[in-house]
């Protein structure tokens, strides 16, 4: 197969897999559908390729010549979303959320659950019948499923106890964004794929499609055990808050803005990026003319977390796709963010050496 | 027999009509009805009106049957950096809007996003208080100019949603109040084609219902009905919600009783359903009935008026949901009833 760039316009391609894996189902601990996914489209390059018993996907392209460093790139499959945990006697099903959702995102929207992708509603009181002051926030648990169902038995014919759920959003063009569920991380799922199959030949190119992020990043840990890098980079999407305030103050907690490039990490809840590796991208960037910002240091994690910590240190850092309202039934990203996060991390990986991390530059 | 219900409300569902920009629901009612009446028109105020010819002799008393057109919806208010701020058209919380995708009717159709800012960038809210509807933003992923380009404050933005079937015969998706009224009042002037009826049969899809019933204070003017039967949603018993103010799915329509239901209309629509045996429901109207009755009612020298209301869950929401047998009951109780009215009926609405 042959190796090229990647391009800098998204093409019919590019949206077709970003829509099938956006549209797929994967809750934490449930990422097989995406999984089958990444396999259709790794597969026939891979020089070798493992699932591990956690279910992450491991992919190695080798490169060419000697002093080859061995780099890992993670992006995690799975998304935040809602198990059924039962069955009322009115045909209702119960729900617990798995990963961070706010409960006001669940209200008065459409879900697929199951493999056969039941649809269900989570409805509301109308406003008629609830005076606003009385209004309650609820918790998941409060909340129910309607799947059209009237009696449990009813209800546990068309659905199991267990199956997940996730927002019914098809993937939509608006204006130069994208907008559709689960670009966290579907959308670094993507990335990396498109990443390996033009995989620059300095390096080994470690592809680590990873399970569990979203409930702590139980996931990408065995799978830097397993793999060994030299060094790891996580690719996920990290929140623009970028809106504008209620009172027309300035916005100081953005974290990242849309449109603005693909977002390098200093630091978050998790893990101090790796000096060297923060410098190798800014570098990298400047010197293909790439736009890139620095996402705001805080709170957050990504699979650098675990990938720092395994075996003796691995050093790691994390580019993200800035995304509005992740978690959420419709999150939306800026095309030229996920092109040029693609593009930055080209242009970056065919300048890795062995020189990169060399002592002293820390 | 088939009787296209499915495909006729999903028609009427996909179609947008919030209150005053009724237009693309009436030029489909105008295609439904018109091969099945003698006259049809619009109203000045848009209302879509037709008639049906009974067999009585002149002068004929008329029946009005009506379903309101327009749905809950917002409209563009103001720009604000790239966002939309919404201002609501029709009663409506914000909690189930965020995170809707949306349709703004500007000079083409644009797709947006019904977002809540983060935290920081909202006024600050009690714990678990829910966001005003005013704190709500539309981003359409446009640049400011893009999107000043293609909208004007005052577009109609309406949820981006399909309907679909939630199990066998339930229907869930936006603006069920009051499509489903509407499909169902179509469904009774069909069957009333296949036989005979002495009164004359108009019919009234009106508009502007949701925001104070423009609508029903016109339409009965301009066709001066003996008497009305007014054709809406009522709340629909779902998970949790009051027992004694909600109506199961399934259990047929609600027969409206209080001051804005003529009691002699009320008795003939209950005896009607009974006929058929059909369920039917006494749903308490104390004061008012929240419909179209409430104006056309007192319209001109006073309409007897009667109140059929199909159960509805998750009213004005953009997953409202309806059993589709709840809405063929509606119309054949509702076919009944007309049929059953003779020159008598007309004498037997004085109150002694």
């Amino acid at each position: 197969m042959a190796r090229s760039r990647p391009s800098r316009t998204a093409q019919r391609s590019h949206l077709a897999l970003l829509r099938a894996l956006t549209e797929a189902s994967g809750v934490s601990g449930d990422e097989g559908e995406v999984r089958r996914l990444v396999r259709e489209q790794v597969a026939p390059m891979a020089d070798d390729l493992q699932v591990d018993s956690l279910g992450n996907l491991l992919a190695l392209r080798e490169g060419r010549g000697d002093r080859r460093v061995r780099v890992m790139v993670s992006a995690h499959m799975d998304e935040a979303g809602l198990m059924v945990t039962g069955a009322g006697a009115d045909g209702t099903l119960f729900l617990a959320p798995v990963g961070g959702i706010a409960p006001y995102h669940l209200l008065g929207k459409m879900f697929w659950i199951g493999k056969d992708r039941s649809p269900g509603v989570i409805g509301m009181t109308p406003p008629h019948l609830a005076a606003s002051a009385e209004r309650k926030a609820l918790a998941v648990e409060q909340m129910r499923m309607d799947i059209g169902a009237s009696t449990r038995e009813q209800a546990l014919s068309r659905v199991r106890i267990g199956d997940r759920a996730t927002f019914a959003t098809p993937l939509a063009r608006m204006g130069e964004c994208v907008s559709a569920k689960a670009l966290d991380d579907r959308l670094g799922v993507a990335i990396l794929i498109e990443l390996f199959e033009c995989a620059p030949t300095n390096i080994d190119l470690l592809a680590a499609f990873t399970v569990q992020e979203e409930i702590r990043a139980r996931g990408a840990g065995a799978a830097a055990q397993r793999l060994d890098p030299d060094l790891a980079i996580a690719v996920d999407c990290t929140p623009a808050r970028d809106l504008p305030t209620w009172d027309g103050s300035e916005n100081t907690t953005y974290n990242t803005h849309l449109g603005q490039g693909p977002a390098l990490y200093t630091s978050d809840r998790a893990t101090v990026s790796d000096r060297r590796l923060l410098e190798h991208l800014e570098g990298a960037a400047r010197a293909a003319r790439l736009p890139y910002q620095l996402r705001q240091p805080g709170g957050g994690g990504t699979d650098a977390g675990p990938i720092h910590r395994a075996r003796r240190g691995i050093p790691s850092a994390s580019v993200s796709v800035p995304v509005r309202y992740p978690h959420s039934p419709a999150g939306l990203i800026a095309v030229d963010d996920w092109r040029n996060t693609i593009l930055l991390l080209h242009a970056a990986l065919s300048r890795v050496t062995p020189a990169t991390l060399a002592r002293g530059k820390r | 027999m088939p009787d296209d219900l499915l495909g006729l409300l999903l028609d009427l569902m996909r179609l947008p009509a919030i209150p005053g920009r009724e237009g693309a629901v009436a030029d489909r009612l105008e295609t439904a009805w018109r091969p099945l009446v003698d006259e049809i028109r619009r109203t000045p105020a848009g209302s879509v009106v037709a008639t049906r010819h009974g067999r009585g002799r002149k002068p004929r008393p008329s029946v009005l049957l009506t379903a309101h057109m327009d749905a809950i919806g917002l409209a563009a208010a103001d720009f604000e950096s790239g966002f939309l701020r919404i201002a609501s058209a029709g009663h409506m919380f914000s909690e189930p809007l965020v995170g809707q995708r949306v349709l703004i009717h500007g000079k083409r159709l644009v797709p947006g996003l019904l977002v809540r800012p983060p935290d920081a960038c909202l006024p600050p809210l009690k714990e678990d208080e829910p966001v005003p509807l005013g704190g709500l933003l539309v981003d359409t992923g446009l640049s400011p100019r893009q999107l000043q380009a293609l909208v004007r404050i005052g577009d109609p933005i309406t949820f981006d949603r399909m309907g679909t079937q939630l199990g066998p015969g339930l229907i869930a998706g936006p603006a069920i109040d009051n499509r489903a009224g509407l499909a169902a009042i179509t469904l009774a002037l069909k069957e009333l084609t296949g036989g005979t009826h002495e009164w004359d049969v108009v019919l009234g899809g009106l508009v502007q219902e949701e925001t104070g019933g423009l609508g029903g204070r016109t339409a009965a003017h301009a066709t001066a009905p003996t008497l009305a039967v007014i054709v809406d949603t009522t709340f629909g018993r779902s998970h949790g919600e009051v027992e004694h103010l909600t109506f199961p799915l399934g259990g047929g329509p609600s027969n409206g009783w209080g001051p804005a239901a003529h009691p002699v209309v009320h008795e003939r629509l209950r005896q009607a359903a009974e006929r058929l045996d059909l369920p039917i429901t006494l749903e308490p109207m104390p004061t008012f009935s929240e419909s179209d009755a409430d104006r056309i009612q007192i319209s001109g020298s006073g309409v007897a008026t009667g109140c059929i209301f199909i159960p509805v869950r998750n009213m004005h929401s953009a997953v409202e949901v309806v059993d589709l047998d709840d809405i063929r009951r509606t119309a054949a109780i509702v076919a009944e009833f007309v049929r059953d009215l003779d020159a008598e009926a007309a004498l037997s609405l004085d109150r002694g």
